[in-house]
């Protein structure tokens, strides 16, 4: 089943990666490389799901995060958190900021899309109810 | 106030006694004449007067009337000339009563002209001869008239005054020294001793003026005793008694010396009557007046007696010598007994030192006459010095002449010392004060000193709060810059690692292509690198998070059967690869705990990594099972208790201290082919008690190590 995610995240070989490996499964990807572009996209091509860098130049993931959900067009569009940060208070600030999930860095590939998968399918459910 | 019942009764009970008296003045007089041998009422009228006060006239003048009237008619005057010459006595009577009290109160100070000698003076010259002489010329006067015969108005003139002179002399001093009765037994015996000796001269001058008139003198004698046993009451009576028995006997024709006329032998009997009467009233009055003096005297020097016996004061009455002739009782208590101070010299008792002093200044005072103050010090009976003050006078003689020396003494020991005391005391108290004073200001000066010591301690407390204070803010800065520090550099390094890793697993997934042989094998190596690498960084980001207490673990159900088996799944292929056996043994009634599964998982992989890693031959065994109680301290309840154990090279004794500290790896003796950051144990020890359990360690030197790690079963959120 093919879905349509944005990818917001700076780093090209990042970028590259994650594209590489969600287009493999014969899913869309659309890359934004800041925040603002990110939020810009979003509105527009309604995607299924956003993977959101947290360390992100000026705007970062929390602060887009938020005015992803802050928007009620979007707001069901799951978020998912891809980040290096596992500092303390990673995880729950990011989900506090409106993620719905959480993946750390470096990622697996052999796991990675199964884990991002996971967060689509409740969507849906949501919506409807 | 009299009333006018009690004047009129008076007056009337006057005029009786009056005419009484008169009636029986008439029976001694001359025949035919009203002139009387002894006029009686004249003493009656005078007394009264003098005694009650002039407010008894009309008596005198009834009394005086009635009694002329009656005698003149009874001898044969006309009534009209009987009257006008009564009423004429009367007057002359009445005047003289008057008179006479006048004069004698104006001239002998009162109603009682008998306590004096000068008083009784002028008591017969007033009352006795003056105002007499008036009644007798007034009488004399009337007589001639009424009868035209002026030629015996000498005579009838003398009988009259000397009558009544000799009435008052003898019959006034009656009426004012009569006092009440009181029958008391001494006044009962001294009434009975007046009338024995009222008697006695009666019967003694019957007897003397029958048979032996030249010895009349006799009389003297009895008029001096009743003078001296009776007092002036009584030998008034004496007086009166030896009057009537000595006009009856003239009268009756004895006592008449030849060659005399009976008028003669009257009046020099009446003169002889009225000088006793005044010589016995002078004498009385003398007497009583020593006795009242004496009386004076005696009750003075009583006075004197107690005052001195209860002064506190020390009385002394020296001669000129300084000898004692009288000492206060005081005096002698203090300074002596009786014999001990008889004529003993006063400055003997003078303190040797002061001596010379009170000589001079008692030779002063004997001198001069002039009394002086001193204070030197006397001994006492045991010879002790009393301090005292003295104040000397003098006694004078009759002719004026110093005679004694009175020196009144006054102890004042006590009060010396008492003022001494009060000195002392008070000079005390001030010492105390200045020494209180001082002490304040001490404790002042050092409070200041302290309070200035306190100001710099606190001075130096807030600068080190200060210091604190910066101090921690920097280090609270050093601490964020520090987690930035981690933050950024985890990025940092994960970023270009989630590159390698990524693609390298894309590539030898095939993904990318097909490989051969050698690039995947060679990209596997890349690949366990880039694991390494992440496996350090992760270490190092650990242990930092946990040094810093950023480290947070979780408190949920998880089933330690999974933990185990998902561990195990990880390092079974290693064991595998180096030919160890690995055991597992886990207690049936594990079940599921409390507590943060992926930590328990990171310390379960670390150990038995480090088991596998060290052990070359043999193998591991990984134990678990519950433990009651607490082996280890922080450990309340039940225990599951993991017990890593393998056969490799064990650990010598003095490793073990150093065994769980970060970046301390301990030297294997090996060379190495698996690497290690040493961070491994320092973690997971770290992480078991931050979990509520710990991570011990028994191993012996080439036979082995066995790891325990204990945790909670019901662990608690820890930060």
């Amino acid at each position: 089943m093919k879905k349509k995610f944005l990818l917001i995240e700076d780093n090209e070989q990042n970028r590259y990666l994650v594209t590489f490996l969600l287009t493999q499964r014969g899913h869309e990807v659309v890359p934004a490389e800041s925040g603002p572009v990110g939020i810009e996209l979003a509105g527009r091509i309604h995607p299924d799901l956003i993977l959101l860098d947290i360390q992100l130049p000026g705007m970062d993931g929390y602060a887009v995060a938020r005015a992803l959900k802050s928007d009620p067009a979007l707001h069901p569009v799951p978020i998912v958190a891809v980040t290096s940060y596992a500092m303390l208070g990673d995880r729950e600030q990011a989900l506090a900021a409106g993620c719905n999930g959480y993946i750390e860095k470096p990622i697996n590939p052999r796991t990675f899309v199964a884990d991002v998968e996971r967060f689509l399918s409740p969507q849906p459910k949501e919506e409807t109810s | 106030m009299k009333t006018l019942y009690r004047v009129v009764g008076a007056n009337a009970g006057l005029a009786a006694a009056y005419a009484v008296t008169a009636k029986l003045g008439l029976l001694l007089a001359l025949p035919h004449t009203n002139a009387t041998l002894v006029w009686f009422p004249a003493g009656v009228a005078l007394g009264a007067i003098l005694r009650w006060g002039p407010w008894l006239w009309p008596g005198v003048a009834l009394g005086a009337g009635l009694s002329n009237l009656l005698f003149l008619t009874e001898i044969g005057w006309s009534l009209p000339a009987a009257a006008a010459a009564a009423a004429s006595a009367a007057t002359g009577n009445t005047l003289e009563a008057l008179v006479g009290a006048y004069l004698i109160r104006r001239f002998a100070g009162g109603s009682s002209p008998f306590a004096q000698g000068a008083h009784v003076f002028v008591f017969v010259a007033g009352g006795a001869l003056v105002a007499t002489a008036l009644s007798a010329t007034v009488g004399m006067t009337t007589n001639c008239l009424a009868t035209g015969d002026w030629g015996g108005g000498g005579g009838i003139w003398l009988t009259w005054w000397l009558g009544d002179a000799v009435g008052v002399l003898v019959v006034a001093p009656l009426v004012l020294t009569w006092q009440a009765l009181d029958w008391t037994a001494a006044r009962r015996r001294r009434a009975a001793e007046m009338l024995l000796s009222a008697a006695g001269i009666f019967v003694v001058a019957w007897v003397v003026y029958t048979y032996a008139y030249s010895v009349n003198f006799l009389v003297v004698l009895l008029l001096l005793v009743a003078v001296f046993r009776l007092g002036q009451f009584g030998s008034a009576v004496v007086v009166l008694f030896l009057c009537v028995a000595s006009a009856l006997r003239i009268a009756q024709g004895h006592g008449i010396v030849v060659g005399w006329t009976q008028q003669v032998a009257l009046l020099v009997n009446q003169s002889f009557i009225g000088v006793m009467a005044v010589a016995t009233l002078l004498l009385a009055a003398i007497l009583r007046e020593r006795a009242a003096a004496g009386e004076l005297l005696r009750a003075s020097a009583q006075r004197t007696r107690l005052i001195l016996e209860n002064l506190a004061d020390l009385v002394a009455v020296l001669d000129l010598e300084g000898r004692h002739i009288y000492y206060s009782p005081s005096y002698g208590a203090i300074l002596g007994s009786a014999d001990q101070l008889r004529g003993s010299s006063y400055f003997a008792r003078v303190h040797p030192a002061d001596v010379a002093e009170v000589r001079a200044a008692f030779a002063e005072t004997v001198r001069c006459g002039a009394g002086h103050r001193l204070e030197y010090r006397l001994l006492d009976r045991a010879g002790q010095p009393r301090q005292i003050e003295s104040q000397s006078s003098v006694i004078r003689d009759s002719d004026g002449q110093v005679s004694q020396v009175v020196v009144v003494c006054r102890d004042v020991t006590e009060r010396r010392r008492a003022v001494a005391e009060v000195r002392r005391l008070h000079e005390e108290l001030q010492q105390h004060a200045e020494q209180l004073e001082r002490r304040v200001n001490e404790r002042t000066t050092e409070l200041q000193g302290t309070q200035g010591a306190l100001m710099n301690l606190v001075e130096d407390l807030n600068e080190k709060t200060r210091e604190l204070a910066l101090a921690k803010e920097r280090a609270e800065t050093a601490d964020r810059v520090k987690s930035a520090f981690l933050a950024t550099m985890s990025h940092e390094l994960r970023t270009p690692l989630n590159s390698i890793i990524g693609f390298t697993g894309i590539i030898l997934d095939g993904l990318a292509g097909p490989l051969n042989p050698e690039q995947e094998r060679q990209l596997a190596m890349v690949q366990n690198s880039a694991r390494h690498l992440l496996a350090l960084i992760n270490d190092v980001l650990d242990i930092s998070k946990i040094e810093a207490a950023q480290l947070k673990v979780t408190s949920e159900p998880m089933s330690v059967p999974a933990a185990v088996t998902n561990v195990v799944g990880i390092v079974r292929p290693l064991a595998e690869k180096k030919g160890l056996a690995l055991r597992v043994d886990v207690a049936p009634d594990i079940g599921t705990i409390r507590s943060d599964s992926r930590r328990v998982e990171q310390v379960l992989l670390n150990l038995i990594n480090n088991a596998i890693k060290f052990t070359e031959q043999g193998g591991v065994t990984l134990r678990v099972g519950r433990e009651q109680g607490a082996a280890a301290p922080r450990c309340a309840g039940d225990v599951v208790r993991f017990d890593v154990c393998d056969t490799g090279i064990g650990l010598k004794p003095e490793s073990l201290a150093t065994l769980f500290q970060p970046f301390k790896q301990v030297d294997s003796g090996l060379s190495r082919s698996q690497e290690g950051t040493g961070l491994g144990l320092a973690i997971c020890r770290r992480l078991a008690e931050l979990m509520g359990g710990s991570v011990t360690v028994e191993s012996e030197w080439g036979k082995g190590s066995v790891f325990t790690f204990r945790l909670p079963a019901n662990g608690e959120d820890q930060p």
